[in-house]
């Protein structure tokens, strides 16, 4: 290999590391704003990312610890009916262990009231609902942490 | 006038409801089911609800779903445009209990016409022409008599009919007794309602309908046929505007008379129909 072969492999190997670092920061906006579509453009080139909205169940960041690697799931617990969300008396708290079945509020539609419970154990992670908030069909209302060690 | 507008539909239809409603300022909801949330109505739409899961039934024929987007988004109208809710009769019940007006015929209207064999009676007590046919037929018996009267060859059609389901073409009495049975178990079946009548079946002719258009202050127009023979499996391929066939007197007999605005406002329809 030439040495004007070897300054264009380094420097092609560099273009290629800032690629990966920005695209790498580009994504962690993207999962942090939980959009949908990012699209950035400068000095004439450019970059779009899309990707499809996470309703269902998510798998956060894998932990390692010594040979048990705990695997941290992440259950999302949306709105079945379109209808105005409420809150139970006891409010649930963001890090309370919830065991099957729980109940964290309710969805009035029209005249029905639809209970929205815990369907595996787990800790509140975020709460997304607020009391009174009109909410449509699937929409999320709260993220449930389930760790468990594989 | 309203202030909102929910439209329980999708498609080019809600398209053209929401920009109705965008020249006459009236605001507007669009409604869609989770594979439709990238689709026209909703980006053109003021605000948009999920109502469902992807298929029909669970998302645009789901009435409580769309009761409650309306409520929540404060509407004060439902706009069914056509097929999914537009025809149903029990969902126009329920808007009107709520105190949300649906945009369509009035409820009686909805049911006279929905049921052919009480639209044929009205019909004919108003004097608008109809095909020689009977009303509901109670046994084999008064088929085969009723089906010599009129004629053969005639045609089975359901009460609760639509699509052509319940529906049989008889050329003698054999196929008849052949046929009466299976388009009873096919119109109970479609449309939970397995009540008959005959009809006399005629060779090719003209599908020609005539647009009606009416206010809640017993103002009715009609502005035009509209040329529908064009079908597939009892299903409109193409309408045409006018019609080649309908001659102008027969299109001033049609969409004219005075007689025929006091048949119309008869059924205090409201609407376009």
């Amino acid at each position: 290999m030439s040495s004007d072969e070897e300054v264009i492999m380094n420097e092609s190997k560099k273009t290629l590391k800032g690629f990966i670092h920005e695209l790498k920061e580009f994504l962690g906006i993207l999962h942090s704003y939980d959009a949908t579509e990012l699209e950035w453009e400068k000095d004439g080139y450019g970059i779009k990312l899309s990707r499809k909205a996470t309703r269902s169940h998510g798998q956060a960041p894998v932990s390692s610890n010594g040979k048990n690697r705990a695997k941290v799931e992440l259950f999302h617990v949306v709105s079945p009916v379109v209808g105005t969300f409420h809150f139970l008396p006891e409010m649930p708290q963001v890090g309370a262990l919830l065991k099957p079945g729980q109940a964290l509020g309710y969805v009035r539609a029209v005249n029905v009231q639809h209970t929205i419970d815990v369907e595996k154990p787990g800790k509140l992670s975020e709460i997304h609902a607020q009391e009174g908030q009109p909410v449509e069909f699937g929409q999320l209302l709260f993220t449930i942490e389930n760790e468990r060690v594989s | 006038m309203f202030h909102k507008i929910l439209i329980a539909n999708r498609g080019e239809i809600a398209v053209r409801v929401i920009r109705a409603c965008k020249q006459m300022g009236i605001k507007t909801v669009a409604v869609y089911s989770e594979a439709d949330r990238d689709l026209l109505h909703v980006k053109l739409a003021d605000e948009s609800v999920c109502v469902g899961s992807p298929s029909a039934a669970k998302s645009y024929l789901n009435v409580p779903n769309i009761m409650s987007a309306a409520q929540i988004t404060g509407a004060d109208a439902i706009h069914p445009g056509y097929g999914f809710l537009a025809e149903n009769q029990q969902f126009a019940e329920i808007c009107d209990k709520h105190q949300i007006h649906f945009i369509g015929p009035p409820i009686e209207a909805m049911g006279m016409l929905g049921d052919k064999a009480r639209a044929r009676g009205l019909a004919e007590r108003l004097n608008v022409p109809v095909i020689p046919g009977t009303d509901v037929l109670a046994d084999l018996d008064e088929a085969l008599k009723k089906a010599k009267q009129i004629g053969y060859p005639v045609m089975i059609k359901a009460v609760a009919g639509g699509g052509g389901k319940g529906m049989r073409f008889v050329t003698s009495p054999a196929e008849l007794e052949k046929n009466l049975p299976i388009a009873r178990a096919e119109a109970e079946a479609s449309f939970n309602d397995g009540r008959v009548y005959l009809e006399k079946y005629l060779i090719e002719p003209r599908h020609i309908e005539v647009q009606i258009l009416g206010d809640r202050s017993g103002n009715v127009v009609a502005v035009g046929e509209r040329e529908c023979s064009l079908q597939r499996q009892h299903q409109k391929i193409m309408e045409e505007a006018p019609s080649i066939a309908v001659t102008p007197p027969v299109r001033k007999k049609d969409t004219g008379t005075r007689d025929q605005d006091w048949q119309r406002s008869s059924l205090r329809w409201r609407g376009n129909h």
